[in-house]
């Protein structure tokens, strides 16, 4: 009976041919748009709940090897104070269990790294209704995780941390194509780390999104792409730490509605498709979901 | 509402440990007590050295890759020089004569499996080796000096050596809480028996002795 009323109060929404997320119809378009890819105008207010999983093993499997299990909430709010020009910051809070190759397990909670980050629209081809938008995006992430410790008060090896404790700027370039109900978003984005605690320097990364989404309803978009990223190898006491670096390619797909107007859910998978990654190094699928919403 | 969303926020916000299992865990030890007080009666040393450089646990080996090992032409070798959960790459430098201690080399943290061998590389020791009696020792495997047949000798070599050590019975460790106690100790009771001190061989022969010489025993504490 429950589950009766649950599909027919989600059928209400899908049904309801009004529940287009009334932000975006301040710039003429209907399009659903993820964090970070919307149209900018000023005085642009968004909020976002976002749950992120995924799974890492680095090292060879019975004798070295760490499987990583992370739980990440961000905290995100974007706000645009000109019509060209967005800022965005992230306050993440991880949760991480990682299994040793000897039975060992360790479980971390913590506040994460806050990333800052800007997005600069250089060019639009109409200053109303623009279908081709091109940005350039400047990031900051800040050593702001606590170190932790374990109970003999030592340092807690590096992938334990929920940080890397440095401060790493990135640069990129986005672009934003718009023809309803199509629309398509790309970026490159290069992080550049530097060294942060116990030596261990993060691997320096070229990050890719491309991604093609369709609106079917006004309520409900479906996103679909690939995403790259091209690492270094990283530091580890000023030496190149083993299964390390490397190239990852994952394949995206996201289904975003809409329930009410200004409020958006989203989930996605991302499944590694490529793995190039140096070393004995094999990443999970990311799995996400998130809440958001346009206060103006 | 308000209450039960404040402790989500404080977890969020504090940094907290959610505690650990240890997992397997091999302590690993160079025990003086065991060490003989006197060696060969053949040569009178003086604060003599050897420095070991890895300690390595072996898993035993299946049927099949014993026989591999017996009809592979390439020969096998403990690499070292990085730490692995098997093993420790730790330069210690162990006193043949002279002052004598316990050395605590560290933990190993192997996966699950049985152990039917330590294996000990000696090669140079580096400016941080655990007990390095004084600079001279940096980049010497080998120091040993005395007398033999009241002739003066001293002899030091920067060369590698190998040692491999059976457990008497194979180290079990198979459960998350299981942890063990390998002990090192060195006989040179009959290190210098075969060494010709005016030989070319001389520390060849005495790094090879003093190979022979290690011995070791372990003890499970829990599994």
């Amino acid at each position: 009976m429950k589950a009766i009323a649950a599909l027919a109060f989600a059928g209400v929404f899908i049904a309801h041919g009004a529940v287009w997320a009334c932000s975006t119809c301040s710039c003429g378009d209907m399009t659903l748009t993820v964090m970070g890819s919307e149209k900018p105008y000023a005085g642009r207010l968004r909020a976002a709940l976002e749950l992120r999983h995924r799974s890492d093993a680095v090292g060879t499997a019975g004798f070295n090897e760490q499987r990583l299990e992370e739980q990440r909430l961000d905290a995100q709010l974007i706000w645009a104070p000109l019509d060209r020009l967005l800022f965005m910051v992230d306050v993440p809070a991880l949760r991480r269990t990682v299994r040793y190759v000897n039975l060992a397990r360790r479980d971390t909670t913590a506040l994460g790294e806050i990333e800052l980050r800007a997005k600069a629209f250089v060019y639009q081809d109409d200053a109303f209704v623009p279908a081709h938008l091109v940005a350039l995006i400047g990031s900051v992430k800040l050593p702001t995780a606590r170190l932790q410790r374990g109970a003999d008060g030592a340092l807690l090896p590096i992938e334990l941390q929920p940080g890397t404790g440095s401060v790493d700027p990135g640069l990129g370039i986005a672009y934003a194509f718009f023809a309803d109900p199509w629309s398509f978003y790309a970026s490159v984005t290069g992080v550049y780390a530097t060294k942060g605690e116990q030596g261990y320097r993060a691997s320096r990364s070229l990050r890719s999104t491309t991604a093609l989404q369709y609106q079917l309803i006004p309520s409900l978009a479906l996103r679909a792409g690939i995403d790259t990223r091209t690492d270094t190898t990283a530091l580890e006491a000023g030496s190149v730490a083993a299964d390390s670096g490397g190239f990852i390619g994952l394949a995206t797909a996201e289904a975003l509605f809409s329930p009410f107007s200004d409020w958006l859910l989203y989930a996605a998978v991302r499944m590694p498709v490529v793995n190039a990654l140096n070393g004995a190094h094999d990443e999970g699928a990311y799995l996400s979901v998130g809440l958001a919403y346009d206060f103006w | 509402m308000r209450h039960s969303l404040l402790p989500l926020l404080l977890v969020a916000v504090a940094c907290v440990d959610d505690g650990e299992g240890a997992g397997i865990q091999v302590h690993v030890e160079i025990d003086s007590q065991t060490m003989p007080q006197s060696v060969a009666t053949n040569v009178v040393l003086d604060p003599s050295y050897v420095t070991v450089v890895g300690f390595a646990l072996e898993p035993c080996e299946s049927v099949a890759a014993t026989l591999w090992r017996a009809i592979n032409p390439l020969p096998s070798a403990f690499a070292h020089g990085a730490s692995s959960p098997t093993s420790l790459a730790v330069p210690v430098v162990v006193a043949i004569a002279g002052a004598r201690a316990g050395i605590d080399v560290g933990t190993l943290e192997p996966p699950p499996d049985r152990y039917c061998a330590m294996n000990l590389s000696i090669g140079p020791a580096d400016d941080d080796a655990v007990r390095l009696p004084d600079q001279d020792m940096v980049g010497r495997s080998l120091r040993v000096s005395g007398e033999h047949q009241d002739t003066s000798f001293a002899v030091s070599s920067a060369a590698n050596g190998h040692a491999r050590l059976t457990f008497v019975s194979p180290l079990e460790l198979t459960d998350a809480d299981a942890s063990a106690t390998v002990t090192l100790s060195l006989d040179t009771s009959a290190t210098f028996d075969a060494v010709d001190f005016d030989s070319v061989t001389a520390a060849a022969d005495i790094i090879d002795g003093l190979a022979a010489g290690f011995r070791v025993s372990a003890q499970v504490l829990v599994q």
